[in-house]
């Protein structure tokens, strides 16, 4: 086995210079598009008209996280074929998602925040209880991007993490301050179409070095259990990720906001097209994780497996690639995690509970300073490297006792309030005791079915009509319910 | 132990690999088609 010094792959200078081109170029577009936003709506939502090309690339290029990139290859590493598989079922979350979009927009069309439909739906002690998920769920995904992100630069070019974390938040927090969700969405469909061909690429390039019986016979010698077909823990937690993808795209405003913002002709469209584009992304970067071995590369840290394998091939050109392919991954989420949270922070906590009255203008301003904090408080997290990857896998049954809720508000008229309260506490509690006595890959399971079994048999014993006109309303300080 | 045969395997890597390729090329084809529509905002 060969080992490679990463510390050697790219010269501290090459980082800086790739971080201040890209750097730039973010922003100087989150400037350009941010002349687009003249009112609230324009900075929140992109001016609710964004059509199926766009539409469809920012759902993509959001759902392509670091974890994708860096984690997909290390899944295939340890559950080989049905581990790139059972990541690749995460798209069934854009999928599904496609008709409650279109649902979403139908039923609030002028609506901001998904907090804003459960408040109106379930009343507000469903609200607090889902503001809480949402809020340790996103912040542990911004924090582990922001980690993600310094650690890879520091592999890759030497730079200390501090400095490289450092400047990725600060580039992802400016140009979403300047051009709110138009600049999120545009800059997105750049990252999506680089993030698409940089991992088309270096797979190219693989099967260019090495024939394909000679990566099977590889693994079949040195690993064949990553080619099992039964392989239980896999299989198990196939349906783990899936539940899991399901979860994290239900309840999340990062995809309410979406919905929100493309037009509703195509908006369905977008979020079919962004599952189909976003299936392949983990199995073609689980190869690149499968053709280490046959290289003869020797992978110590999983979460290095892509930049190792790229740059062993092309050397620095390819730990560029990696690079880019990466910060991209890691922008298209952060910028619209930020976005998506502050507007969710502003209108359903700024808004509901501090001044109902505010204005438009004073709202953008709040919205501003939302984001300025929570990068202050992502890159305070950060610092001391406090990766909150446990956090974020912890958070699975958490977001998985929200599938039920929401599925049943958004469809069903006589879901009962208090039922998905209890289905989003139980399930989470449930879920954590899986988690935590039995195995990780079973508690996003056993949330979603004790979260499904109490939403359904709590609303056929209690049901509990509500009124859908008066949760499209535009006054949002009155719950339907509760 | 049941494996996937190398046919399975191959068909699973190339078939990611062109469908990836395959997806920038709609993304980029339905960019055009929204700027010529006037429909990309």
């Amino acid at each position: 086995m060969e080992g490679i010094d990463t510390q050697t792959v790219l010269q501290p200078s090459t980082g800086w210079l790739l971080l201040a081109v890209f750097g730039s170029i973010w922003i100087g577009l989150g400037i350009y598009w941010g002349r687009k936003a003249k009112n609230l709506e324009g900075f929140m939502l992109a001016g609710r008209n964004v059509g199926l090309a766009l539409g469809a690339a920012t759902a993509m290029a959001t759902w392509v996280t670091s974890n994708t990139v860096m984690v997909a290859p290390s899944l295939a590493m340890r559950q080989g074929i049905w581990g790139m598989v059972a990541y690749s079922t995460a798209c069934f979350g854009l999928l599904l998602f496609a008709p409650m979009a279109l649902r979403i927009k139908n039923l609030i069309p002028k609506g901001y925040t998904s907090g804003d439909f459960i408040y109106k739906r379930y009343g507000r002690v469903a609200w607090g209880i889902f503001m809480t998920i949402t809020s340790v769920y996103s912040l542990a995904w911004l924090v582990t991007m922001g980690v993600a992100g310094g650690k890879l630069i520091e592999v890759l070019t030497g730079i200390p993490y501090e400095y490289g974390m450092s400047v990725i938040l600060f580039v992802c927090v400016a140009y979403t301050l300047f051009g709110g969700l138009f600049a999120v969405i545009g800059t997105d469909f750049i990252q999506s179409i680089i993030i698409l061909i940089g991992v088309v690429a270096i797979g190219g390039v693989i099967l260019s070095r090495l024939e394909m019986p000679e990566i099977y016979q590889s693994i079949e010698t040195t690993q064949p259990a990553l080619l099992d077909v039964f392989m239980p823990v896999a299989l198990l937690s196939f349906f783990n990720l899936m539940f899991f993808g399901w979860g994290e795209v239900f309840h999340n405003n990062v995809w309410w906001s979406r919905a929100f913002a493309i037009r509703k002709k195509v908006v369905s469209k977008a979020f079919l097209l962004a599952g189909f584009c976003w299936f392949p992304i983990p199995i073609a970067a689980g190869f690149i994780a499968l053709s280490a071995a046959p290289l003869g590369i020797n992978i110590i840290d999983p979460d290095t497996t892509a930049p190792l394998v790229a740059s062993y091939l092309l050397g620095g050109t390819g730990a560029v690639l990696v690079f880019i392919v990466v910060f991209c991954s890691l922008a298209s989420s952060i910028d619209s995690l930020l976005a998506a949270t502050a507007d969710l922070l502003t209108e359903d906590v700024y808004k509901r509970l501090i001044r109902p009255q505010a204005s438009d203008a004073e709202l953008r301003r709040g919205a501003s300073i939302i984001i300025i904090g929570i990068g202050l408080l992502t890159w305070a997290i950060c610092w001391p490297k406090w990766d909150l990857l446990m956090v974020l896998y912890i958070s699975g049954p958490l977001v998985a006792s929200t599938i039920w809720p929401i599925v049943a508000g958004l469809f069903w008229q006589k879901s009962n309030p208090t039922a998905s309260c209890l289905a989003m506490l139980l399930g989470s509690m449930i879920g954590l005791w899986a988690y935590f006595s039995i195995a990780w890959y079973v508690a996003t399971l056993v949330s979603t079915v004790v979260s499904m079994l109490i939403v359904v048999i709590g609303t056929l014993i209690f049901p509990k009509p509500c009124d859908w006109r008066r949760i499209a309303g535009a006054d949002h300080t009155q719950p339907d319910n509760g | 132990m049941t494996l996937f045969s190398e046919n399975i395997l191959s068909l699973i890597i190339f078939g990611a690999l062109i469908w990836t390729a395959l997806g920038v090329l709609i993304l980029l084809g339905l960019l055009l088609k929204d700027y010529l529509n006037k429909q990309i905002w």
